[in-house]
């Protein structure tokens, strides 16, 4: 569950599940709707497919990701994504290391 | 396909309890009120678990022609048999069991009976493109729609027994109606896999 959480946490990754609800797209075809390197677009899928939110199929020289979302899953990145977690998260971690700055 | 361990294991567990409860009810440890909702209790906790899955599992299993049309029917009924699963045990867990005995099957039904149509008219729309993605995929896939057929038909054969259960109140003839079930089931099951297996290998070979 931690590792769902981590992988929908990321706006990046919460969008690249939303494009893949349209289709099964490849590696490239995703990277282009963002403007990121390519070894960060492949962290990214590696998180995702670790925590079981996406499958990856290598057909010919590319890796085609598919979506493999439950109906919790589905609902907690809907949640996600309506509340913008991102942004609780970036507070979050504002406090925390505002907080590790007054005690050094 | 480890992560569709989860679901049959639950499938089980949830049978074995559904066992156990109808045993001690038949032994006089529980009354026939805790029995039956204990045992509707597991029937929708079976289906908020297979619908929970079901997305994940790809029963309809398209991956070329319409993905998305396909991929919107499997969600449509994983949401539908998780809420319907909700709604049940609800039904099962708080409504008097007089009451509950004619809504919860009037839920289970009509929730099975919706899902079935939208397939059949998904499958009808997009049936040129599916055989071709039927042929297409890989034997992972292959297995996992084999064990998401074997949950959706268990699951659809626990709520329509049950139902059938609740529903009529002379024994002998609720006998004949799990005889005829089980031998309806069985054969829409065969005729299912023979189908799945045939758009597979392809109408012509």
């Amino acid at each position: 569950m931690t590792t769902v959480f981590k992988a929908l946490s990321d706006p990046t990754r919460r969008k690249v599940l939303q494009l893949l609800r349209k289709r099964p797209m490849s590696a490239g075809e995703i990277a282009e709707h963002f403007q990121v390197s390519k070894p960060t677009m492949s962290a990214h899928f590696a998180v995702l497919r670790e925590a079981g939110l996406i499958v990856s199929e290598k057909q010919g020289k590319s890796v085609v990701y598919e979506l493999q979302l439950s109906v919790l899953e589905d609902a907690m990145l809907a949640f996600m994504q309506g509340f913008g977690w991102e942004r609780g998260a970036r507070s979050a971690r504002a406090r925390h290391s505002a907080k590790e700055a007054q005690t050094r | 396909m480890k992560r569709m361990i989860p679901p049959a294991i639950g499938f089980l567990l949830l049978t074995a309890v559904m066992l156990a409860v109808a045993l001690a009810h038949r032994a006089g440890i529980v009354d026939a009120t805790f029995a039956f909702r204990a045992i509707g209790t597991c029937v929708a906790l079976m289906a908020i678990v297979t619908g929970n899955f079901l997305p994940k599992m790809r029963p309809l299993g398209a991956t070329t022609g319409d993905i998305e049309r396909v991929a919107g029917a499997e969600r449509r009924a994983g949401w539908l048999l998780f809420l319907m699963g909700l709604g049940l045990a609800a039904i099962f867990l708080f409504v008097p069991v007089a009451a509950a005995r004619w809504i919860a099957p009037i839920v289970a039904l009509g929730g099975v009976g919706l899902i079935e149509l939208d397939w059949i008219w998904t499958v009808w729309i997009t049936r040129s493109a599916s055989g071709e993605a039927a042929r297409s995929q890989d034997g992972t896939s292959r297995e996992r729609r084999r064990l998401a057929a074997g949950l959706l038909f268990g699951l659809a054969y626990v709520l329509v027994t049950a139902s059938l259960k609740f529903l009529a109140e002379d024994t002998s003839r609720l006998r004949s109606l799990g005889a005829w079930s089980i031998v309806g089931f069985s054969i829409a099951y065969a005729v299912f896999l023979a189908v799945v297996d045939f758009r597979r290998r392809g109408w012509h070979s």
